[in-house]
This record gives C-alpha cells, sequence and structure tokens, in this order.
C-alpha cells in the first residue's frame, strides 16, 4: 500500500520551482492544514496556506501564529537567521494566511474576527467581526473579494477587502443536525474555490455523514459542483496539477481514515495510503518541488511521528523518534518543512520549539537546537 | 500557673474556630474557672477584631457559659493564626454577599463573573481558588480543594460572621489548603427578621430568619429561608473582540445572565444529658444562565443546581478535656444544558452528581497545666457520576476516600508569654476505587500519603502587643475533574501528583488598652508561600488542554490590618497588601514573570459613622493595583478603585430599618490599556470593559434599597 502511495505521489510531474506552478493555481506550495489537529473539538482543520502568485519573491519569513492557549501572538521567524519576533497580540485560537502582499490573521473559535495585515505594518490592520460563533477556519482572496469558512455556521461569510460584508454562498443544503456542514478548509484554484465540508455532530465531533467537498465559484458566489468524500474531510493542494486535491478523512484519534486524491475534473478517487497503514491519523502532508514529501501521522497514544517519503519511491524513513504532539508540518520555497513541537507533557523533558526540515534529503536542519518563540507555534505561513 | 489560668488562656484560642473546642472546658471546671471565664471572655468581647461578641447574658448561667463560647470569634490576639473576622452585623450594609465581605479582609482576592448572583470565588495570598476551602461550621464545602466554591451560592444572612484564616488553619478543621480557609460561621444571635432588597439590575433578594431559644436555653433553632432574583441585564462595554476598529464598539446590555436562587437553612441545638447535639441542614436550589464570554455570547446555555449538606454534630465536656463527634452528607448535582453549543465545545446536556460522606471528631485532653494535646481524625468518602443526556457517552464512576489525623497541642512556655501550638497531621488518599477512564496514562499511585506538619508561635510581648509566627506544609491532591477531564476540551491525567506549598509568616499584633477612647487593633504581618507540583491545564493539541503537575512560584507579601471604633461613633476596618510573587515555571515565556491576578498593592476599607444604630453611614473602598491577567505577562490590568456607600436608618432598637447602598458609586465600567501590547512603539490605548476574567464584564453602578424588620 506505501508502494501505491509513493508511486502516486511521484506520478506527480515533479515541480522544480513553484512559483512555476502559481501559473495554474494560486496555491503557491503545497501546505498542510493549519492545524492537525487529533482532539475531537471545534476547530476544523483549516488549509492555511500562502496564496503566492507567479512573480512572488522568494520566501525570506516565516509568519506565524503563536499561542500558549491563554494568549496569542504573530510572531515572524527569517528565514535566514532563524530568529523570531513577537509582532502583535492576537487569539490565543487562530489561524494565518498569507495572500500577495497581505497576511490575513483569523481569530477563530470564540473570536471570530478577521484581521488583513499589510505584511509589513503590523499596527494598524483592517479588522472586522464575524457572527457571533463563526469560528472561521480559512481566508481566501478570491475575485475582488475575501472568503471566509465558518465553521459554526452554514454560510460562506463574503467580505469586501475594506471590509464591508458583500454576501454569502449558503451551505445550509448540507447542513447536518447541528445547523452547519462544518466548512473548514479552502483550496483555491483562479476564481474557484474549494470547501471541504466536514459534516461533523458537534456534540461529540462524531461523524454525521460523509465528508462533501464543494466547488464555488467566486464571481457568481455560488457553489457549483460537490463531491462525496471520506469523513472529516481536510484538503491540501496539489502542487502541479489544479484539477487534483489531496483529501484526507478519518475521525481524529482512530486510524480510520485514508489519504485520498480527487480528481475535481471528473470526480474520481484514488486512494493513496490508508490511516491503519501507517498506524494513525494522517495530521498533515506536504511535498517538495522535487517530488519528495514529507508526513505527519498522530499515534493514538498521543505521539507525532514524520515520515519522509523519498521522490524514487523506495519506502518511508521515520524521521528521528516519536515526538511529543506536534503541528504542522508546512513548507516554504526552499524545500523546508517546519514542524511546530510541543513541551513533551507527559515527561516534562523535552521543550518544545520549530523543527525545520529539508525535504529532499530528509535531514532535521535544527538538530543543534529547536527554533525558539516566547509561545508555541500553532499556525505558519510564508512570505 | 493553675489549670483554671490555663483553660482561660485556652478560651481565646481561635482554634476552637468550630465553635466547640474551649466551651466544654469551662463547663467541666470550677465555678472560679466560670468566672474567671466570663471576665475573660467580657475583654475578648470587645477586642476579637474590636467587634463585640453578640447576645451574651440572656441565658442562665450555666449555660451562657457553654453557649457564649460557642458565639465567640476566634480571638487574634490569643492565636498565632493570621486570622481576620468579619462581623455580618449592622457595620456591614444589607448589599454585601460572602463575597464582598470575604473580599474586605486582609490577603484576599475576590473574582467575579458579573455581578450580583453571578459566580465568585476567593484566592488568599495569591493562591489558587482551588487552593482556599470553604467551610460551613467548620464543615468543608469543597474538601481538598475539589472545586472553587462559588461564593454567591451563600446568603451571608445566614451567617454571623466569617473567619478568613490565611495559611495555618485550625488542625480542627482537618485541612491544610495552600492558600487558606474560609469558615462560614451560621448565626446564634437570638431574634428574629424579615427583609426584602430591591434594585438595579432587576435584583431583588428577600428572606425572613428565626433564631430561638427554649426550654430556657436548653433548645435553640435556626430558622432561614433566602430567595434571590436578578436579571444580571447590566450594561457593559463591548469591542466586538475587535481591538483595531473602534466602528463596531457598543454598548450592550448582558444578556441570560439571570440567577434564581433558593435557600433554606434550619439548626436544631440540644442538651442531652451532658452532651450537646447539633443537628443541621442547607438547602440550595440554584438556575441560572449562563452568558458566555463577551465576545461570544451565549443566549441559551443553562446551568441548574441544587445542593444539600446534612449535618450532625455532638459534642461534651469530660474531666480533664472535651470530645466532639461530627458527621456530614453533602449531595450536590449540577446539570448544563447547552444544545447550541455555546460555553463548551460541542452541544452539552450534562448532569454531574457529586457526593460526598465525611466524619471528624476531635478531643482535647489537658495534658499538665502547660500543655493540653488535641487529637482530630477523619475521614472522607466523596464519588462523583457525570450523565451524558444526549448523546451515548459514558462516564465511569468516580470515588475516592480520605483518611487524616492530626495531633497537636498547646504548649504555655515562659510563664505565660510564649504559647507553641505544633501540628502533626497526616492523611491518605485511596485511589483504588477511582474508576479509570480509557486513556492511556499511566496508573494513578493507590494510595497517596501526605504529611503536612505546621507551627505556630505566640510571643506577649507586652500586655497589648504579641509577636505571631507560623510555618508549615501544606498540599491540595488533584480532584476529579483535573483526574479524568469529562468534557471534550478537557483531558484529565490520572497521574497527577498533589499540589504541595510551604508557607511561613511573622507578625506583630497589638489592641488597644480598655480605657482608651480608641479601641481597636493593628496588625503588620509578612508572609512567604512556595508552591511546587502546581496542577495547570495545558495544551495538548488544539483547544485540547491536559492536566499536568508543571507549576512553581512564591508569593511573598506584607499586610497590615487596622480596625477601631472611634469613640462609639465611627467603626472601621482598614487592610492593606503589598505581594510580590515569581513565577518559577522554566518556560521561557513565564519565567521569572509576575503571577497573573496577584497585584503589587491591594487596599479594603470598610468605615462607617453612626448615632447609635438609628443613623448609620458608610463607605468601602477596594483599590487594586496594575496587575498581569496573563503568565505570559503581556496584557496589564489598570489600577482599580471602586467606592460604595450606603445609608442606613432605624428608628428604634428594634423594629424597621431602611438602607440605601450604592456598589461601584462612580459608575466604572470600562479602562484602557495598550492596543498591541507586543508593539512598545504603537502608543494607541483602546477601551475594554472592566473585568475581574476576561471576557465576563462587571456591572456599573448598582442601587438596592432594603427594608428590614427585625424582632
Amino acid at each position: 500500500m506505501i508502494l501505491s502511495m509513493l508511486a502516486l505521489l511521484i506520478g506527480c510531474p515533479p515541480s522544480t520551482d513553484l512559483e512555476d506552478t502559481a501559473d495554474t493555481s494560486t496555491e503557491g506550495d503545497a501546505d498542510t492544514d493549519a492545524d492537525s489537529d487529533t482532539d475531537a473539538d471545534a476547530d476544523a482543520d483549516a488549509d492555511t496556506d500562502t496564496d503566492s502568485d507567479a512573480d512572488a519573491d522568494p520566501h525570506s519569513t516565516a509568519l506565524a501564529t503563536t499561542t500558549n492557549y491563554s494568549v496569542g501572538a504573530l510572531t515572524s521567524f527569517d528565514l535566514g537567521s532563524r530568529q523570531s519576533k513577537d509582532l502583535a497580540d492576537i487569539a490565543s485560537d487562530s489561524a494565518i494566511i498569507v495572500a500577495g502582499d497581505y497576511a490575513i490573521q483569523l481569530g477563530r473559535l470564540g473570536f471570530d474576527y478577521v484581521r488583513l495585515y499589510t505584511i509589513g505594518d503590523w499596527s494598524n490592520p483592517l479588522e472586522f467581526s464575524l457572527a457571533e460563533g463563526a469560528n472561521p477556519q480559512d481566508a481566501h482572496l478570491c475575485g475582488e473579494n475575501l472568503f471566509i469558512s465558518q465553521y459554526g455556521l452554514d454560510k460562506i461569510a463574503i467580505y469586501s477587502p475594506t471590509g464591508n460584508p458583500v454576501g454569502a454562498v449558503d451551505l445550509s443544503s448540507y447542513s447536518d443536525a447541528d445547523g452547519a456542514p462544518e466548512a473548514a478548509a479552502m483550496v483555491q484554484d483562479g476564481e474557484r474555490l474549494f470547501v471541504a465540508l466536514q459534516i461533523m455532530n458537534t456534540e461529540d465531533f462524531s461523524s454525521a455523514g460523509p465528508g462533501k467537498i464543494v466547488e464555488i465559484d467566486c464571481n457568481t458566489q455560488s457553489i457549483t459542483q460537490d463531491w462525496e468524500v471520506g469523513v472529516n474531510p481536510r484538503i491540501d493542494a496539489h502542487p502541479e496539477d489544479p484539477e487534483l486535491l489531496f483529501v484526507r478523512s478519518g475521525l481524529y484519534g482512530s486510524p480510520d481514515g485514508a489519504v485520498n486524491i480527487l480528481n475535481v475534473s471528473n470526480g474520481s478517487q484514488e486512494l493513496v495510503v490508508n490511516e491503519s497503514e501507517v498506524g494513525g491519523d494522517v495530521a498533515g502532508l506536504v511535498l517538495s518541488s522535487t517530488g519528495a514529501a514529507l508526513l505527519h501521522v498522530y499515534t493514538p497514544s498521543y505521539a507525532s511521528q514524520f515520515f519522509c517519503v523519498d521522490p524514487g519511491g523506495e519506502g518511508l524513513t521515520q524521521l528521528g523518534t516519536d515526538m511529543p504532539y506536534s503541528n504542522g508540518p508546512w513548507i516554504n520555497d526552499r524545500d523546508e518543512a517546519w514542524i511546530g513541537v510541543s513541551d513533551d507533557w507527559q515527561t516534562e523533558e523535552a521543550d518544545g520549539g520549530v523543527m525545520v526540515v529539508d525535504v529532499n534529503s530528509c535531514q532535521d536542519l535544527t538538530s543543534g537546537g529547536l527554533l525558539t518563540s516566547t509561545l508555541g507555534v500553532s499556525d505558519i505561513a510564508f512570505y | 500557673m493553675t489549670p483554671t489560668a490555663n483553660i482561660t488562656s485556652l478560651s481565646r484560642a481561635p482554634l476552637r474556630v468550630c465553635g466547640f473546642a474551649v466551651a466544654l472546658f469551662g463547663l467541666l471546671l470550677a465555678p472560679a474557672a466560670h468566672a474567671q471565664e466570663s471576665e475573660g471572655q467580657e475583654a475578648e468581647g470587645q477586642d476579637a477584631e474590636g467587634q463585640g461578641s453578640e447576645g451574651q447574658g440572656s441565658e442562665g448561667q450555666g449555660s451562657m457559659v457553654v453557649r457564649d463560647k460557642r458565639l465567640d470569634a476566634p480571638d487574634a490576639q490569643g492565636t498565632s493564626a493570621a486570622v481576620t473576622i468579619i462581623q455580618v452585623d449592622e457595620r456591614i450594609p444589607a448589599s454585601w454577599d460572602v463575597g464582598a465581605a470575604v473580599d474586605s479582609a486582609s490577603g484576599t482576592t475576590v473574582t467575579r463573573l458579573g455581578g450580583l448572583g453571578d459566580f465568585s470565588s476567593v484566592s488568599i495570598r495569591g493562591s489558587s481558588t482551588r487552593q482556599v476551602q470553604v467551610h460551613l461550621d467548620g464543615i468543608p464545602l469543597n474538601p481538598d480543594g475539589s472545586s472553587s466554591v462559588n461564593l454567591s451560592e451563600l446568603p451571608l444572612q445566614a451567617f454571623e460572621r466569617v473567619e478568613v484564616y490565611r495559611g495555618n488553619a485550625p488542625p480542627q478543621l482537618g485541612a491544610a489548603p495552600i492558600g487558606g480557609v474560609v469558615n462560614l460561621v451560621t448565626s446564634q444571635r437570638p431574634g428574629s427578621a424579615v427583609y426584602a432588597t430591591g434594585g438595579s439590575f432587576n435584583t431583588a433578594r428577600m428572606g425572613a430568619s428565626l433564631n430561638h431559644s427554649a426550654l430556657d436555653g436548653g433548645l435553640r433553632t435556626l430558622v432561614l429561608v433566602d430567595a434571590f432574583h436578578t436579571q444580571g441585564d447590566f450594561t457593559f462595554f463591548n469591542d466586538s473582540g475587535t481591538r483595531y476598529n473602534l466602528m463596531d464598539d457598543a454598548i450592550q446590555e448582558r444578556v441570560n445572565n439571570d440567577t434564581d436562587q433558593l435557600s433554606a437553612l434550619m439548626r436544631v441545638q440540644g442538651e442531652l444529658g451532658p452532651w450537646q447535639l447539633t443537628v443541621m441542614d442547607t438547602a440550595m436550589q440554584r438556575e441560572e444562565g449562563l452568558p458566555g464570554h463577551s465576545g461570544s455570547r451565549a443566549f441559551d446555555a443553562r446551568l441548574e443546581g441544587f445542593r444539600n449538606l446534612g449535618a450532625v454534630e455532638l459534642e461534651r465536656g469530660l474531666a480533664r478535656g472535651r470530645f466532639q463527634a461530627r458527621a456530614w452528607h453533602q449531595h450536590r448535582r449540577e446539570t448544563l444544558l447547552d444544545l447550541e453549543g455555546e460555553v463548551g465545545a460541542g452541544t452539552q446536556h450534562l448532569s454531574t452528581v457529586s457526593q460526598q460522606l465525611g466524619v471528624l471528631s476531635s478531643g482535647s485532653w489537658v495534658a499538665s497545666p502547660a500543655v493540653v494535646a488535641s487529637l482530630t481524625a477523619w475521614g472522607r468518602w466523596d464519588r462523583g457520576l457525570t450523565e451524558d443526556w444526549l448523546g451515548d457517552a459514558s462516564f465511569p464512576l468516580h470515588k475516592r476516600a480520605t483518611y487524616g489525623a492530626a495531633l497537636s497541642a498547646d504548649l504555655w512556655l515562659l510563664n505565660d508569654r510564649l504559647r507553641l501550638t505544633p501540628v502533626l497531621q497526616g492523611g491518605v488518599l485511596d485511589n483504588r476505587e477511582l474508576g479509570l477512564e480509557e486513556v492511556d496514562t499511566p496508573e494513578p499511585v493507590p494510595l497517596q500519603p501526605s504529611f503536612t506538619p505546621r507551627i505556630g508561635a505566640l510571643v506577649q510581648l507586652q500586655p497589648n502587643l504579641v509577636f505571631k509566627a507560623n510555618a508549615g506544609r501544606y498540599f491540595r491532591p488533584p480532584d476529579f475533574a483535573e483526574l479524568y477531564g469529562d468534557r471534550g476540551a478537557l483531558l484529565g491525567n490520572e497521574a497527577l501528583r498533589p499540589e504541595q506549598g510551604w508557607q511561613a509568616d511573622v507578625g506583630l499584633r497589638a489592641r488597644s488598652p480598655e480605657h482608651w477612647w480608641l479601641q481597636g487593633s493593628v496588625e503588620l504581618g509578612h508572609f512567604w508561600q512556595s508552591s511546587t507540583d502546581l496542577i495547570t491545564w495545558v495544551q495538548n493539541s488544539q483547544r485540547t488542554l491536559v492536566a499536568q503537575n508543571i507549576g512553581q512560584a512564591w508569593t511573598q507579601g506584607v499586610e497590615l490590618s487596622v480596625q477601631g471604633d472611634l469613640a462609639g461613633w465611627v467603626d472601621l476596618q482598614w487592610n492593606l497588601t503589598r505581594m510580590a510573587s515569581v513565577n518559577l515555571v522554566p518556560d521561557p515565556a513565564v519565567a521569572d514573570n509576575q503571577l497573573p491576578r496577584v497585584p503589587l498593592w491591594e487596599l479594603s476599607t470598610q468605615s462607617s459613622v453612626h448615632w447609635g444604630e438609628r443613623v448609620r453611614v458608610g463607605h468601602h473602598w477596594t483599590y487594586v493595583a496594575q496587575n498581569y491577567w496573563d503568565s505570559t505577562n503581556w496584557y496589564l490590568t489598570p489600577p482599580r478603585s471602586l467606592h460604595g456607600v450606603f445609608v442606613r436608618t432605624q428608628p428604634f432598637e428594634k423594629g424597621p430599618s431602611i438602607e440605601a447602598s450604592v456598589l461601584n458609586l462612580q459608575n466604572r465600567q470600562v479602562e484602557s490599556v495598550p492596543r498591541n501590547v507586543l508593539d512598545p512603539k504603537d502608543p494607541s490605548l483602546i477601551l475594554q470593559p472592566l473585568t475581574d476574567f476576561v471576557g465576563y464584564p462587571l456591572p456599573g453602578r448598582t442601587v438596592l434599597l432594603t427594608l428590614r424588620w427585625e424582632a
């Protein structure tokens, strides 16, 4: 099965320059869900990727949301010096998306706001609140407007770049008994958006039915088609083919799901790997420009495992040993995967920080010490 | 030194906080001893925090000695313990609740989630609220810090006084909390009263009490019924959670913040031969809305609660001591209804039932003229069960037993100038029937021992000047929620170790000579406490918290307490506390930081001028210096100064009275704070609502009118 996964991964024409791919996809890199949750909570995985364009400068900065779950900060890491700097205080449960010259920060469950920072100016964001209980998960500048997925409501909110509500995409026909279809990660391709609807029972975060992927036309602000996928789907862009989406499904805490590739042009789905084969939840997946991949597996015993998948399809190699709960990975245009490693709450021995991995060589670039920030990393985007 | 002298000294001891330790000694001794005690008590009636005992002398002498001793507040001058006694009498406004009374004591910080009727809890000397035990007539309402007691559930009118022990608490309470003990003592004052209060935010309270004595004092009955309602619909400033967008700021009304509560208390005390029997039962039914965080309001979430506490107590005097035994049962049920998933992770309809059966016995023995030994032993059986009424989630029944004993002594040395009170206290937590969750965590320790020795010293420097010192070890075991975490976002950790701490304090206390026109006392003390293995909730993943032992901290401070009665015209009680704290957790985000909610300065004053009781005008003021609300020390709450006033008139000694009182006189509802705490170059300030706990605004000016009839 692993070989079939590798074959599929390698089957993707390797990219040598992610910026080249932006001609067909505004998803600049194949980064994965912002939070690789393994718990049954109200926060869906958000696709907080970087919307880069073809003329974007090489990445120089990692922009992270950091938190100790009491307070939060917007924190930058210089990719050269690896030094961090806290820029602004934000909601302790936040997501970050970079879109061109803007950084979009979402205050999620219980905060329900959006800040639109102009990169470099961290004290004067455009800010507006969403409806109470919105629990925003992901946002994209699509067409002329900002589209925001809301886990707690049955609509995609649409705001003008000046922060005025200009419409919504009705998702009520997909709602389950709790009144919302749990819209989570979004992937953008030009002026269409793909949205993962997790269809969860928010009483206990069990599945309320198969997940859905819907396609939204940003111009008409309407749904154009949908596909049924596995339960609790989380989606990632394919680095090469905008018609393909990586779909990770399965409930948190049990290896019952799978990674599939959905072809949105014909609706076909191909299995990449079952979670049972890797022994846990597939919490994250990134691909480098050469076709190498890094897979994050969260085990039932609360450990994170990372596996390198080489472009040659020779197999999986675990990166180091089991680690405490980790976030990510997120990948930049240097093919560096960034991983937020928590303190080891079970043994109280390890300090947290950011691990940086060269995906192509499967080398830990921070073996001499994790990158540090005041608070722990919960989400990263690059610019 | 004679045994009589010893007993007289002993009668001053606050260790008799349960109300029983000394009384029977007096009963057992010769008439001369009775006489001496009465004299001593007379003096103490004046000196005990300057607030004289009430209701003395109306009964026959034999029973008077017994009962009056029960009435006595602990004598702060005669004990090493750092104790403040708040008398619930005419000196405080009728608008106060238990939280306000406790907040007026030295070293306490009361956190409120709103106005009258909303959740409030107390910390002492910078402790967590779980490190404070609250007792009702000596019975623990939250044994071992099993939860933070909601002070708003307790009707202040039921109590005669509130005793606040900072640190070292009497061993007869069977407790060794890190912060201290608040002991609420039910009223012994004879008489009856009816009262009704109404005012802002549709707040109303009414009730009646009867404290009756029959059979020549051999049978005493207290009955109290108290009903409370508030709509809690005060206005507050809401920035809609957007610090940079001022256009959406608004004044909004707090919704779903109503509370209805009915409380009843009955206590019967009688003489059965040499025994004194006390039977008490108190019940509370409460239903309230949970308004949620102001930035994410809850419109439908409700919480319903019921609590019943029944207790039986027997005590009698022995030839050279006394014996006391007590048994109680507490039943508490809480039902959370949150069908919209407004206040937690997901929709919830959970019912949690906790029960506690406890026994405690205590005996004292006059071993020699200079030694009185005491042995207190207790056992307690706790059980808790949560039921999910919505889904199929099942929770195991949790059971735990606790056994403990305290061997203590009162030693008079150096011609009674030095009194030492060593306490050897230990216990065992029996975790063998805890009920395990299906989580992959280490097994709990089956039998968890604890050893909490402490010692107090009182040195009589001058007739009216004493030196006090205390040192001891304290602990708090993890509670069921910390062990199991029964809510979606909380994961328990069955391997948790108890929190442990050391505490020490020294102080000087002086009281005025009896013939002075100024009657009162001044107490100046310094305390230091260190805690390890503090249980904190740490994120395990997004929105999931796990309890673990990582906290270490120390706190020290200086406490100044002044209380007095100026020529019978002015009553005052002022407390000033200066605290410093350091977080010893190695995490660089919080290392060496100030602990949250531990202000550098805290001042509480309560003053009133009166002409007899015909007219009394009072003022109370709390000042809290700036303090951080987060462990990273990013968010600094500005200094806060709140005033309240009341005026009362009571034309006759008994009969009707009317009182008008105002809380938050200046109507303070907002405070200004930096917009971006991480950018020192950003000078912008923004407004935020006045809160004790972020997201839970406090009300502005609150006006209440109270009518009361005493007979």
